[in-house]
This record gives C-alpha cells, sequence and structure tokens, in this order.
C-alpha cells in the first residue's frame, strides 16, 4: 500500500532542549483516515506543524507524498502544503471580506498545483466550488457574505475550502468542537462522504473520543509521543 | 499576485471607513504641500516678474538692490536724484527704445505717488508680458489727474472723480499736504499683484508744479526739485529703459555707471530681483519645511492604521498560511495595501490641489497679489508626488515587517 505521510524518529523541541515530540514510527496509507486524539499539551499542535511544513522538522524525517519536508527550503515547503493540503481549523477559517465562493475558491490563487487541478480557469472554479459546495450541503449561501453564515455553516465552507482542487491529505484541527452534536454530527457526515469519494488522506485531530470509530484507524498521540509519557512519567 | 492584489483591494474595502479617513488625511496633508508650493511659485513669479521687458533701471548713485527697492517696491526713499536733463540724454540714446521716468516722494494716505509719463503706461510691463489694464477712466490727461491702482481703489473706495489731496512725504498724517492742489480720479487699474497696485500715478509735471510752489515751505529733499532749472519736469527718482537690443544691455549699463554728468547707478531687474529673492527665500523653505512635517505626520496616520490592522488580521494571515503563502507573500500582500492607500492619496491630492486653485486663484491674486494658474503639474511636482509615494511605501514596510515576524511565529495558530 502506497504510503501518503511517513514519519521516522521525529523529535522535535522549541529550542529549550525539552522535547515536545518524540515519535518513532507513524505512516498512513493513501486515502487512510486518522483519527489523533489526546490530552492538552500531548505535541498534537506540534505534530500538525510538523506535518504541514510550518514548523522545521528536525531531527527525523517526516516525509509527505514520498517527499522529505526537511529537503525543502521553507517557501517550498510553504508551496507544498499549499499544493497538497487543505487544512480545516477549530474557528475563524474565513476570510470575512470575500464571498462564500470566493473563500472556496482560494486556494486557486495561492497555489498554481490547486488552480490547474481545479479545473485551470475562472469559469472551472465556479462549477467546481459550487459542485463542493452542493455536497456539502451549503449549496444555496454561495454568493452570501460570510459573516452572515451560522458557526455549522462556517465549518462546511471550510471544509470545502480544504477541499478545492483535490489535495491529497485534509487536516482537521479540531473543527468540531464548538458544534453541537447535531451539528457535529451533520458535518462529520458530509466531510465522510466527500473524502471517500475523493479518495483524500485524512489528518482528524481532536479530543472528542465519541466520534473516533467514523474512522479508519485512532492514534493515540499520547501513547506514541514518547516525550510526553516521559514528561508525564507514564511509562 | 493577481490574487494578492486583489486580497488587498477586497481587504481595504472591507475596511473601508478608516481606509477612507487615511486616504484623506494623507491627501490632504500632501495636497497641502502641493499647494505651499504652487503658492510659493507664484510669489516667486509674482515677485520676480514685478517687472519684465525692463532692460535696465538707472537712478541716482546707491546700489542695485536699493535702487530696486525704492523705485520699483517703493520702500524706503532715495537719498538723491537723477536730472531730468540726465534722463533726457539717455533717452535719445541710440541703444535705448524706451524710457519710463519715474519721480517719488509724495503719497497719499500712506499709499506713495508715482509720478510718471504716459510711457509708464505704454511700455510697463510685469509677469512676461502683462501691460496696466484699466477697470474705468484712462491714462492722466491734464496735471490735475490721478490714476490710482487697485488695492487703493478698494480700501480708501474712490472711483472716477473722487477728489484726492497729495500730501508731502510718506507718513500717514502728513501735516505738510498739498491741499491747494487737489487731484481728481482719472482712471482706476485692474489688480496687477505688483506693488503699484498700491500707488496712485500722476503725470510728472503735476509734481513739478506741485513742488515748485510750495518748494520754499519745506526744504528737506526726499525728491530733490530742479523747478527752478527746469520748470516742467521734477528730479527723477529713477528711469526705466527698455532697449533696442538685450545685448546693449551690458554696455549700456557701464555706459551709465560711468556717466560723468552726475553719479548714477543702473541695475539689472531680472538679476537684482533674483538676488533679493534669494535673501528672502529663507521664508518659504521655513513654508516648505511645515508642509513636509504635515506629510509625515499623514503617512504616520497611515502606518498607524496599518499596524491596527494587524492585530485583527493576524487569523487571516494564518488562513493564507495554510493556503500555503509564504511570509513574504503576505508583506507583498500589505504593501500592495499601502500602495493603493498612498495612490489613491495622491490622486486626491491632486484633485485637492487643483480644487483650491481653481477655487481660491480669484481670491488670491486680489487679495496677496499671488497669481496662482490653472496649470498641469509641473516637474517638480511629479517628482515631490513621486517622492511622497514612494515615503509612503517605506514607511508601510515597518508593520508588514511586523506582519513577517507575526505569520512566522504564529504558524497555523489562529490568534484573535
Amino acid at each position: 500500500m502506497k504510503h501518503m505521510i511517513e514519519i521516522e524518529n521525529l523529535r522535535f523541541d522549541y529550542g529549550d532542549g525539552t522535547p515536545v515530540l518524540d515519535v518513532g514510527s507513524l505512516d498512513v496509507a493513501a486515502g487512510e483516515r486518522i483519527f489523533v486524539c489526546g490530552p492538552s499539551g500531548c505535541g498534537k499542535s506540534t505534530l500538525l506543524g510538523l506535518l504541514t511544513g510550518i514548523l522545521p522538522s528536525s531531527p527525523g524525517t517526516v516525509r509527505i507524498l514520498g517527499q522529505d519536508l526537511a529537503l525543502l527550503r521553507p517557501h517550498q515547503r510553504d508551496a507544498f502544503r499549499g499544493a497538497h493540503m487543505g487544512y480545516v481549523f477549530q474557528s475563524f477559517n474565513l476570510l470575512p471580506y470575500l464571498s462564500v465562493a470566493e473563500n472556496i475558491a482560494l486556494p486557486a490563487g495561492l497555489s498554481p498545483e490547486r488552480y490547474e487541478r481545479a479545473g485551470g480557469s475562472t469559469q472551472a472554479h465556479r462549477e467546481k466550488a459550487a459542485q463542493l459546495a452542493g455536497k456539502l450541503g451549503i449549496g444555496p449561501l454561495l454568493e452570501r457574505p460570510v459573516t452572515s453564515l451560522s458557526f455549522g455553516q462556517q465549518q462546511r465552507v471550510a471544509a470545502a475550502r480544504a477541499l478545492f482542487g483535490n489535495p491529497e491529505i485534509l487536516v482537521c484541527d479540531e473543527p468540531t468542537s464548538a458544534l453541537d452534536h447535531l451539528h457535529r454530527d451533520r458535518f462529520l457526515d458530509v466531510l465522510m462522504e466527500v473524502t471517500r469519494e475523493c479518495g483524500t488522506t485524512v489528518i482528524f485531530v481532536s479530543h472528542d473520543v465519541g466520534i473516533a470509530r467514523r474512522f479508519d484507524r485512532t492514534i493515540e498521540l499520547a501513547g506514541i509521543n514518547r516525550a510526553f509519557r516521559a514528561s508525564t512519567g507514564d511509562d | 499576485m493577481k490574487t494578492l492584489i486583489s486580497l488587498a483591494w477586497k481587504s481595504l474595502l472591507n475596511r473601508r471607513t478608516t481606509t477612507i479617513l487615511t486616504i484623506f488625511a494623507i491627501g490632504l496633508s500632501m495636497s497641502l504641500l502641493l499647494v505651499v508650493e504652487r503658492l510659493r511659485r507664484g510669489a516667486e513669479e509674482g515677485f520676480t516678474g514685478v517687472i519684465s521687458q525692463t532692460d535696465l533701471i538707472a537712478g541716482a548713485r546707491s546700489g542695485p538692490v536699493q535702487l530696486m527697492l525704492y523705485s520699483v517696491f517703493q520702500i524706503g526713499t532715495a537719498a538723491n536724484s537723477v536730472s531730468p536733463a540726465t534722463w533726457e540724454h539717455f533717452k535719445k540714446h541710440p541703444a535705448v527704445s524706451w524710457t519710463i521716468p519715474v519721480a517719488l516722494g509724495d503719497s497719499h494716505r500712506g499709499f506713495p505717488v508715482v509720478a510718471t509719463n504716459d510711457d509708464m503706461f505704454l511700455h510697463y510691463r510685469y509677469r512676461k508680458d502683462r501691460g496696466f489694464e484699466f477697470v474705468s477712466g484712462g491714462k492722466p490727461a491734464s496735471p490735475q489727474d490721478v490714476v490710482i491702482g487697485a488695492t487703493v481703489a478698494r480700501e480708501l473706495g474712490y472711483r472716477i472723480g473722487s477728489e484726492v489731496i497729495l500730501a508731502h512725504g510718506m507718513a500717514r498724517e502728513s501735516f505738510v499736504t498739498h491741499s491747494d492742489k487737489p487731484f481728481r480720479v482719472s482712471g482706476v487699474l485692474s489688480p496687477s499683484g505688483t506693488p503699484y497696485d498700491r500707488s496712485l500715478f500722476i503725470k510728472l509735471e503735476a509734481m513739478a508744479s506741485l513742488h515748485h510752489q510750495d518748494d520754499h515751505g519745506h526744504d528737506d529733499h526726499e525728491h530733490a526739485d530742479h523747478g527752478s532749472e527746469e520748470s516742467t519736469l521734477p528730479g527723477l527718482t529713477a528711469f526705466f529703459i527698455g532697449t533696442k537690443a538685450r545685448t546693449d544691455a551690458l554696455g549700456l549699463q557701464r555706459e551709465i555707471q560711468t556717466w560723468t554728468g552726475e553719479p548714477l547707478t543702473a541695475a539689472l531687474p531680472g538679476l537684482t530681483l533674483a538676488q533679493l529673492w534669494a535673501g528672502l527665500s529663507y521664508a518659504d523653505g521655513v513654508l516648505r519645511l511645515v508642509a513636509v512635517l504635515v506629510i509625515i505626520v499623514g503617512l504616520l496616520s497611515m502606518v498607524v492604521a496599518l499596524y491596527n490592522s494587524l492585530n485583527e488580521r493576524r487569523r487571516e494571515m494564518a488562513i493564507l498560511r495554510a493556503l500555503g503563502a509564504h511570509p513574504s507573500t503576505i508583506i507583498t500582500m500589505l504593501l500592495a495595501e499601502s500602495a493603493m492607500v498612498t495612490g489613491a492619496a495622491v490622486l486626491v491630492s491632486l484633485a485637492l490641489t487643483y480644487a483650491t486653485v481653481l477655487t481660491a486663484s480669484g481670491v488670491i491674486g486680489d487679495r496677496f497679489g499671488i497669481h496662482l494658474p490653472v496649470t498641469a503639474p509641473s516637474l517638480a511636482e511629479s517628482l515631490m508626488v513621486g517622492i511622497m509615494f514612494l515615503t509612503g511605501l517605506l514607511m508601510a514596510a515597518v508593520p508588514a515587517r511586523r506582519a513577517y515576524r507575526n505569520a512566522l511565529v504564529d504558524g497555523l495558530t489562529i490568534r484573535i
């Protein structure tokens, strides 16, 4: 099976010599949907920073799509992230001065690869955005200002933007933690359906273990992060 | 790049109240500098254009600056006068095309009286090629006629037919008046922006006869009277000379300066005016400095507005970072924003400047004698605008740098 993400002996500290992340090995297959959970301080944010290339990976290896991120210069890592990853924040995902449709199509403006994969023209992008919005149940909202949307609707727009131009990996950082159960489940329903259809690899970080069963695999970061285990004396 | 510019544009639109206020703050300050520059140039042109097409000014021996000051600007008085015979001599000189004799010394309620002849209205030119124009009436025809400048007419409320009593000397309340010889206003000049707006013009003969009769009543010789020798003409303060060929001016100047009949000085008006202006120009330096300071304050308001927006825009930065934007991309976006703001401010400043010039040039011309023409931006102005634009961008680099640091530190962390 093709590896989408490969992590080997990844260690990270914020310059003070105290490791916050120390992972021996973590592989994610293409199309696999992973649920990452763990208590606060277990290194979730650090792991996401390393996976997305925001933080420089040192020492150890993070390989995405076969590309060792450490071999890329910072702006190349940024471009790589833009081309191959979608990202959904916990909240405040949208630019308030763009319409829903403009927010969804934003990746095409910043990444040439996403521009091409989303159809290569403004017309194609518009159709693609409408199509994605339809799948995520926000079709009628396309021309609305984002400030008029409910929180759940905003998260769907964020998901549509993250998936625009078919990135291989979708990274979600607690996107449902501010949603009630009903909206959380609806959000997950459409997200699962779209990512299955597109074959997107999903890294979904949450502390809400109640939704873990909906994913292919659950990784308890606290369990595989040797630095966290050492710091809490839980060995 | 296209995306960045469109994002910058939409972000500005989203903050349109602040943006518009900032644009106007900068635009106003820029236009202040432009208007000050125009006024300064207008003042300089008015000053150095106070007498044109006159190649030489001849008067009794003194310095060229003093000669200009009392003969043209009517500031101070001449120590000596020139005899009418000398004037007659040079008037007939083969190199001379025309002359304008002026005899000063009398006044009317603080306004100087210029005794001259018709050649003043025929040959005197200011600001390149303008001559006196009459609002009403015409040149003095009889020795009782007086022509008044625009300021005199406005301040004293005189019109054709008003009676004017001249006083000896320049004091506002002179004890020695020529009350026995009242004059009548025969003409009113339109504003010229020259010192002559504040003058009254009478015929040379009129001055001669005034002083011929009461010459013995006072013996201070602010203007020397040669009435005893030459009954029809008074002593002259100066005479303006137009040469037949400009190239003759220097030779003629030497000839006048070395004239053996009496000690004379001949000044080249253009050169002397430039020297005088250079001596006065520290004032416009101060004016300019103030305008530059105002611009800096205006641009600082943009920097402050940008700084204020940075914190609330940190999450915007994180979103763009997540989408693959490098921190340098974010800098580019902020600089594009500043370029738009300063660019718009430049347009506003030009619009305001022209609006000011269009609406105020009439009043400024009448009140201060400063001519403000509606002309296309000069090279100097374009350069100034360019420098202001670049300064704006340069100052915007400070908050942009801060944004870069934020973007690096924050990464994908959304901070509100």
